[in-house]
């Protein structure tokens, strides 16, 4: 086994040209297979919830995800015909456009329409049965007409005048109530039919796409494209003058996701790929050129690893993928290890093939136990329920083991090339303070244990102090500068905190019975708005009366039958004063009603014409499956934690209670974070508990002595603590992207313990030379690791930003730990009897 | 209280409760612009002696305070047998605004109430009381029902306005400038920027007179005087 292990160690030297064509064999498959890769950026699809489930099939059945919505605003109030100028614009340019399905700016039928298509003779199922026994009795009819006569009273001509003619019963008024909800969750004005703020100074414009369900990046990236195109045309009309738009919703985010992982991605590569150059060159007093030559291998095994994945899964977070610059810092430490090496050996005199043969053979052990250790961390990923972070571990597994197979296979083929080895007299490698730091432990172990210690103690007293939480709120994992979020933030001030909403999705076979569904809620519907719970709702009980009450409204019209209705309105019609002739065509109606077959449902509706009203809450697919969405709103403050909790156990519980063959779930964004806090906490302790066991695992496997494996430990250990009281300090919470921080911190950071025992249990090597010849590898790999992950910093995203930050801190507490602790510790083992 | 009250947007609320007492709000029209629909192209061109009439209409409006108004009004419209005429009374004082409208018999027929953001319409005969939300003044074309003021100066950009002298009074004459308008013709008459009559017609032919018998600025009212005259057994129905 040796002796294969020699060879296959060795086959680079030996056999460079078949090395190098399969190396760029393998990129080249890798580059197909990215190129196949599928971006997922819905941050809900990350998440494996039931709320997260519901919200998804709301959006797909419903249509909501292909929705951008337009904030127009305009700087001063009174321009509200100038907001809807600019919509009926807008509509215009992009009506018959293939993205573009449909452009709204107010509910699909206005009040008076919904009012007009259903007053009468519909509109006497939609009294109340109490209300209208005592109507349909003369008594009745002149005491509602009498109000009437008497409103008339009311100074000036307007409306009111129009009304009293038109419904002198105002029955309209149950009408208009029922239909003021379909408006539930948007606080609009009652003044206009348009989405148009209470305060007259912003207007809402929907823009739904045409493809169906979320669509994929292209789709959402053409919708608005051209909706930002329409404008700008619309935005240089005169009366566009002075008035501003923003966009938002599923499409606009899509794309700025897009962008911003794309900038994040550059971004991060960049300053990672500068900065590990400007490190190496000076750390192994090389040039620019060579150091270039060295990033080879590295940049293969990122391009090879991310193919493999590509191969293995198809799609990516859009979120992982913001991490992956991370592999460049990774995956060059082993790069890093075998030049040092190679390096000192031919500043000791040795050529170029056998320093780097000498160096192979010396660190090949080391490389790969450190490669196990830490694609063990991120395997552990693949356990955990968040798709972001199976992602992120699957990723930057396949690209840590590929990196190293470039470290083992390819860069044995540019370090005896005279551009990188040098001239006749190379120098070894910087130490980078590493020496110094290992003496001063030497010289003062008390000083450098006793500073361990007090790191620690105040460590585990900001924890104590402030434990770990998980983050519960889903939107501060965006973007911080995000335009389409600060647009949403800006239409929930005009419009109401639209976003803060419940979903309540019920589906069955059987139409009417989906239909009962929605009014079996609304008992609890209204406890909840009595108690203050909820403050709105939007459903198709809003627009249909249940169906009992409109049978008891029935029976008390067909007991009176069509010619006495008839004749007794006329009669209190003329008693009271008005003229029963000119009114004519409102007795007919109102007789009508005695004929009506029986009570409406949802396809009355659409006979008469509200069908558009009826898809916003109810959708009859095609595989038979009827889906009724109620939209709830929550009261201020109750989207957070228990008051949510209460909310959900009362709505989870009239849902139980559906009748047969009706189910109901429940989604929305807070329930959807607080599902993503749950999850998050799971994943955190099994991730750092499986990275943990398998770190201990691989270490006890290859060193076997518990002391040597704890000495291997001691740094990583010390670090992670350390880096969870920063996390404490600042009062940052665990999320969806850092919970893996931790266990990272861990695993990454046992790689310097690994090289320096693995260097010490080499016979007749003194101290202060092995920290000379490992330190400077160390150092330069701590470095460079911290580096690529500080470029994560920079990341306009909050959770991959975080994840940056704390890496950085958390690697070079690692191997301060090392250079501080592990010298004193190291020579009171060997001066132990 | 020492500066104007709003009193505009009180009369409007008025209007408005006319319209939310029928269970619904005024259909959605946009404000015609200034220019659209009308001969004149330019209101800014208006006579200047109207314009000049306005402004000092409303500046003998400036510091008004509080407000009693007695009026007569018939209106004659085409479902109704008979014209409907009603007697009574409008107090207003700071954001409160009272009508009461009394019949023969001197007893109210009905009371309306807007003060802390609702309205109360209450019906001493039927002992039922109505409440509503108050909503803010209707967007659009400016009421040309100015019986108690308000942006008078304004009134020429949204209707043709003529003014003649008949004697000791001013007649205003205003049409809408919109076709869309369901008013055809407003005449006002008043003595001394007094409001003596108001006449309007729609197009569909209704008809309005309102008399005003008595038009007191800064009248002494009390805040008991701000109150419905409730019986212990009024029926409260509330339709915020």
């Amino acid at each position: 086994m040796n002796a294969g292990v020699e060879r296959l160690t060795l086959l680079p030297l030996r056999a460079p040209r078949r090395v190098a064509l399969a190396a760029l064999l393998a990129a080249a498959a890798a580059a197909i297979a990215l190129s196949q890769l599928q971006l997922q950026l819905d941050v809900t699809e990350l998440i494996p919830s039931p709320a997260a489930q519901t919200l998804r099939t709301v959006g797909e059945v419903f249509g909501i995800n292909e929705r951008a919505y337009l904030l127009l605003e305009a700087d001063e109030p009174g321009r509200e015909h100038d907001l809807l100028r600019c919509a009926e614009a807008l509509g215009a340019r992009l009506e018959g456009r293939p993205e573009v399905a449909r452009v709204e700016w107010s509910l699909p039928l206005g009040r008076d329409e919904v009012i007009d298509r259903l007053l009468l003779p519909a509109g006497l199922l939609y009294q109340e049965p109490g209300e209208l026994e005592a109507l349909l009795s003369p008594a009745g009819l002149r005491a509602r007409l009498e109000r009437t006569l008497d409103r008339l009273s009311l100074l000036g001509l307007g409306e009111a005048d129009a009304w009293a003619e038109r419904d002198p019963l105002d029955l309209n008024r149950a009408l208009a109530r029922r239909a003021a909800t379909l408006r539930g969750v948007l606080a609009v004005s009652t003044e206009q039919d348009a989405y148009l703020s209470a305060d007259g100074r912003a207007l809402l414009v929907a823009v739904e796409g045409s493809y169906g369900g979320a669509g994929t990046l292209g789709q959402a990236r053409r919708l608005v494209d051209a909706t930002d195109a329409a404008l700008r045309e619309v935005l240089r009309l005169p009366f566009a003058a002075g008035l501003h738009v923003a966009g938002t919703g599923g499409p606009y985010i899509s794309a700025e996701s897009e962008r911003s992982i794309a900038r994040d991605v550059r971004r991060s590569f960049g300053a990672s790929l500068v900065l590990a150059l400007l490190f190496l060159s000076f750390a192994l007093r090389l040039r620019p050129h060579a150091v270039l030559a060295l990033l080879v291998p590295t940049l293969w095994g990122t391009l090879v690893g991310a193919g493999l994945y590509a191969l293995l899964r198809g799609s990516v977070a859009a979120l992982s993928l913001g991490c992956s610059a991370v592999l460049v810092g990774l995956g060059i430490d082993f790069t890093v290890h075998l030049t040092t090496l190679a390096l000192a050996g031919r500043a000791a005199g040795l050529p170029p093939r056998a320093s780097v043969s000498s160096a192979l053979r010396r660190t090949r052990g080391a490389l790969v136990l450190a490669a196990a250790t830490s694609g063990a961390a991120f395997v552990t990923f693949l356990g955990t329920e968040a798709q972001v972070l199976r992602d992120m571990g699957t990723l930057t597994a396949c690209g840590l083991f590929a990196c190293l197979l470039g470290a083992l296979a390819i860069l044995p083929l540019l370090l005896p090339c005279r551009c990188v080895a040098g001239g006749t007299a190379p120098r070894a490698p910087r130490p980078l303070g590493a020496v110094a730091l290992a003496r001063f432990a030497l010289e003062h172990p008390a000083l450098a244990l006793g500073s361990a210690a007090l790191a620690c103690a105040l460590a585990v007293v900001a924890l104590a102090l402030r434990p770990l939480a998980f983050e519960t709120d889903l939107r501060r994992l965006q973007s911080a500068n995000s335009p389409s979020i600060a647009t949403q933030a800006r239409l929930e001030h005009y419009f109401g905190k639209t976003s803060e909403g419940l979903v309540v999705l019920l589906r069955g076979k059987d139409p009417q019975a989906v239909v009962a569904a929605c009014h079996a809620l609304e008992p609890t519907l209204a406890e909840l708005r009595a108690s203050g719970a909820l403050r709105a709702r939007a459903s198709l009980a809003g627009l249909l009366p249940p169906r009992e009450e409109q049978e008891r409204c029935l029976s008390l019209l067909r007991a009176r039958g069509a010619a006495r209705l008839r004749a007794e309105l006329a009669a209190a019609l003329e008693e009271v004063g008005f003229d029963s002739e000119a009114l004519a065509g409102y007795v007919e109606g109102f007789a009508r009603a005695a004929e009506l077959p029986g009570p409406l449902g949802p396809e009355d509706l659409e006979r008469m014409g509200l069908g558009p009203l009826v898809g916003r809450f109810l959708h009859r697919g095609p595989a038979g499956t009827t889906h009724a969405l109620v939209q709830l709103d929550l009261a201020e403050g109750h989207d957070a934690a228990e008051a949510l909790d209460a909310v959900v156990a009362r709505l989870e519980a009239s849902l139980r209670e559906l009748p047969r063959g009706v189910e109901g779930s429940l989604g929305g964004l807070p329930l959807v974070s607080r599902d993503a806090s749950r999850v998050a906490s799971r994943d955190f302790f099994r991730v750092a508990g499986w990275t943990a066991a398998l770190v201990v695992l691989v270490l006890a496997l290859r060193f076997r002595r518990p002391r040597l494996v704890a000495l291997v430990l001691v740094p990583a250990c010390l670090g992670t603590l350390w880096t969870a009281g920063l996390f404490a300090c600042l009062g940052w919470h665990l999320n969806l992207m850092n919970l893996g921080v931790l266990p990272m911190v861990l695993a990454l950071g046992v790689d310097d313990g690994i090289h320096v025992v693995h260097r010490a249990e080499l016979p007749g090597t003194p101290l202060l030379a092995l920290f000379r010849d490992t330190g400077a590898g160390i150092v330069l790999t701590s470095l460079t690791t911290m580096v690529t992950f500080g470029s994560l910093g920079l990341s306009e995203n909050p959770g991959i930003a975080s994840v940056g930050a704390l890496c950085f801190f958390g690697l070079g507490a690692c191997l301060l730990a090392t250079l501080l602790v592990l010298p004193p510790l190291l020579h009171a083992r060997r001066a132990a009897p | 209280m020492n500066r104007a009250t709003p009193l505009l947007p009180l009369v409007l609320a008025c209007l408005a409760l006319a319209l939310r007492a029928t269970g619904q709000e005024p259909s959605s029209r946009p404000a015609p612009r200034a220019g659209e629909g009308g001969a004149e192209a330019n209101p800014e061109h208006a006579e200047k002696p109207v314009r000049s009439f306005l402004a000092r209409w409303a500046a003998s409006m400036k510091d008004v305070s509080s407000l009693r108004v007695e009026f007569t009004q018939t209106k004659k419209l085409r479902f109704l047998r008979r014209p409907r005429v009603s007697q009574g009374v409008t107090l207003l004082k700071g954001h409160t605004v009272l009508m009461r409208v009394v019949g023969r018999d001197g007893r109210p027929e009905l009371e309306l109430l807007v003060r802390d953001d609702a309205v109360r319409l209450h019906y001493p005969k039927q002992r039922r009381l109505e409440l509503y939300p108050l909503q803010s003044p209707r967007k659009g074309p400016r009421s040309p029902f100015v019986l108690f003021g308000g942006d008078l100066e304004r009134l020429a950009d949204d209707y043709r306005a003529s003014l003649r002298h008949e004697g000791a009074f001013d007649v205003l004459t205003l049409l809408p400038r919109s076709e869309d308008d369901p008013l055809r013709k407003t005449t006002i008459r008043l003595r001394d920027f007094t409001v003596v009559s108001m006449e309007q017609t729609t197009r569909r032919g209704d008809v309005l007179r309102l008399e005003v018998r008595r038009f007191e600025r800064n009248a002494p009212v009390a805040e008991d005087d701000l109150r419905l005259s409730l019986a212990d057994d009024t029926e409260v129905v509330d339709l915020r």
